[in-house]
């Protein structure tokens, strides 16, 4: 029997399947768009597809995620909080300290080691530094999503930005422009300002983080110029699972196993 | 009980007089912030302002409210004085009484509460055409706390599971009990309270103990249940701390009885005692493993500083307990307690230990 975790997040929408022994056996990841209950249908279809699994050897779906109680035929909804812990205990083990920037929010947790929540904290009243938000400003500054990561790794500068709205970032991005600022020091700016931000979330969790294992989940943690910057911010490693933005699926995944096994 | 209560009187804060007022021939009618009124108190106070004091204006000025006969505000943080300050501006008709609080309860305090309140009852016989006589107040004193003690039976109901409707049910039998007349709510309460424990949905859920201010909404109170937790106590502005029993003593002047009840019963962050300075901390600690919370939340208003202020130190000291707290930022919309849903899902996750 296989076991099905979907998150269904403002951005995408995640869907992994795990084995009896809770080993991964296949992950799917597609944009979520405007409606959602056809991006469940079709990341369900693309797993089960990809992985050849028949639908019938699937035992149970855990759905998290915003989206998660529009999940039909599932066992339980969980939040997104429970199962990034869950799911970075099976992808990193003994992360005690786990920040999960997503599409359009952002938590940071304190897990036991174990992958058990102790204490979270969370951002979800604005966009400001998420994914959503880093790509307003790829989109402002005329690049690829996936280039912005990498373009800040040779700049120097200590060009900052004073606003974190998404609106108003925008608009200063735009003056920065005119004013002839390099790309890659806006990019640099950009991920500090993204970096100062959530070691704000992080602090409120873990006031100290000295000798804690640190990881990072999410999307945004595909990009390697937010994960330096947070960890020069922070002063300590950051670790980023293989397929960061699928981490709350998989710990969902994780669950459904779990669940059924005791009952 | 006066039996031809025709009048009004509008209020705010739960450190209103209830029995003065009733006993002077209004009807206390708590404007709770409740409703869809659109947001127009911008027009009059500061945007940045107590969003508790902002929707009883924006109901005000919506006429989202029945014709008042009175407003007794008290003055018991600065927001409240504003709003006295702008209702005229939103209802120009309707008499603004001020009743100045102590934030301590010694004698000196008392018996300047005690001058308030004749004050205030002066006040309002001037527009109800009757001063309260002694016996009239001790009266409407014991009628309160027959109603303070029915719920005091309620909440032991609610926070064992037993109660029917649950915390919801029972956060709109508070809603009731400050909008309707009291012989009427009464009547209704006592046979409710006449029925049954029924074991209720919440019953298996995770205890949590919920303090803060404002929180009026019933449906907050079902969100909390159908996360999974168990409300075990609650101390909020607009739920327990609406009531308190009062000493009754026919042989004592009734509004010094009033004046040392008001100023003794469970205090808010506005009225606690300064020194020290992590008492609310205490309280909540104690008050948490008392009921044998596993949890505690604390619904917070926007820009609330008594609350917001005190917050770091209750933390503190509950993390040092191991006592898990969560933090919830309202405005007084369940469009924003609609986003606290995961957040109260999680906290309740992570009480029950979900998934290791």
């Amino acid at each position: 029997m296989f076991y099905l975790g979907v998150d269904v997040g403002s951005l995408s929408c995640d869907a992994v399947l795990v084995d009896e022994q809770g080993q991964m056996v296949d992950w799917a990841v597609i944009p979520t768009g405007a409606r959602n209950v056809e991006s469940i249908a079709k990341v369900q279809r693309q797993i089960l597809a990809k992985s050849g699994i028949p639908l019938q050897q699937v035992g149970a779906t855990i759905a998290t995620g915003y989206g998660r109680d529009r999940v039909e035929g599932r066992l339980a909804s969980v939040t997104e909080i429970t199962c990034h812990g869950r799911g970075i205990q099976a992808a990193l083990a003994g992360t005690e300290v786990l920040v999960d920037i997503g599409g359009q929010d952002s938590k940071a947790m304190l897990l036991d080691g174990k992958g058990r929540v102790l204490d979270f904290a969370m951002n979800d009243k604005c966009a400001a530094g998420t994914g959503r938000f880093l790509e307003a400003m790829a989109r402002t500054l005329e690049i690829e999503l996936a280039q912005l990561g990498h373009l800040d790794k040779d700049a120097h500068g200590d060009l900052t930005l004073s606003s974190m709205c998404t609106v108003f970032a925008e608009s200063e991005v735009v003056s920065l422009i005119a004013e002839g600022a390099a790309v890659p020091e806006i990019v640099r700016g950009l991920h500090r300002a993204i970096a100062n931000r959530t070691r704000t979330l992080i602090k409120r969790v873990a006031p100290n983080l000295s000798g804690l294992a640190v990881a990072m989940s999410g999307g945004v943690a595909r990009n390697p110029g937010v994960v330096r910057t947070l960890g020069q911010v922070l002063d300590c490693e950051i670790s980023v699972p293989k397929e960061p933005d699928t981490i709350g699926a998989l710990g969902a995944a994780l669950i459904a196993r779990d669940r059924s096994v005791k009952r | 009980m006066n039996q031809e209560i025709t009048k009004l009187a509008g209020f705010t804060c739960a450190y209103t007089p209830l029995p003065l007022l009733a006993a002077a021939g209004f009807t206390p009618y708590r404007i709770l912030p409740v409703g869809q009124a659109p947001d127009q108190a911008g027009s009059i106070l500061h945007d940045n302002m107590c969003p508790h004091v902002k929707r009883v204006l924006d109901r005000a000025l919506d006429d989202d409210l029945p014709g008042l006969d009175a407003l007794v505000v008290i003055n018991s943080c600065d927001a409240m004085r504003r709003l006295a300050d702008a209702w005229p501006k939103a209802r120009p008709a309707e008499p603004v009484m001020l009743l100045d609080l102590p934030y301590s309860a010694d004698e000196r305090a008392v018996n300047f509460l005690r001058q308030e309140l004749l004050a205030l009852a002066e006040k309002l016989a001037a527009g109800s055409g009757r001063l309260p006589s002694q016996e009239e107040l001790h009266q409407s004193i014991a009628t309160y706390n027959r109603l303070a003690r029915l719920f005091d039976r309620l909440d032991a109901r609610a926070a064992a599971g037993t109660l029917t409707g649950g915390r919801a049910g029972l956060q709109r039998w508070h809603q009731r009990s400050v909008t309707e007349p009291i012989d009427k709510i009464l009547a209704e309460l006592e046979t409710f309270a006449a029925d049954n424990d029924h074991p209720d949905k919440a019953a298996a859920g995770a205890p949590i103990l919920l303090f803060g201010n404002v929180l009026a909404e019933t449906e907050a109170f079902d969100l909390f249940e159908e996360a999974g937790a168990r409300i075990v106590a609650e101390d909020l502005c607009t739920g327990s701390r609406q009531l308190t029993v009062l000493p009754e003593n026919p042989a004592e002047d009734p509004y010094l009885i009033l004046a040392r009840g008001l100023l003794n019963r469970p205090p808010c962050a506005r009225t606690i005692h300064a020194e020290p300075t992590g008492d609310l901390a205490e309280q909540v600690m104690r008050r948490a493993q008392e009921t044998g919370a596993r949890g505690v939340v604390a619904h917070v208003l926007k820009f609330c500083d008594p609350y917001l202020a005190r917050l770091p130190a209750v933390h503190e000291r509950l993390r040092k307990e191991g006592m898990p707290l969560l933090v919830l930022e309202g405005d007084c919309t369940m469009r924003s307690l609609g986003q606290q849903r995961t957040r109260i899902e999680a906290f309740v996750e992570m009480l029950q230990g979900e998934e290791s």
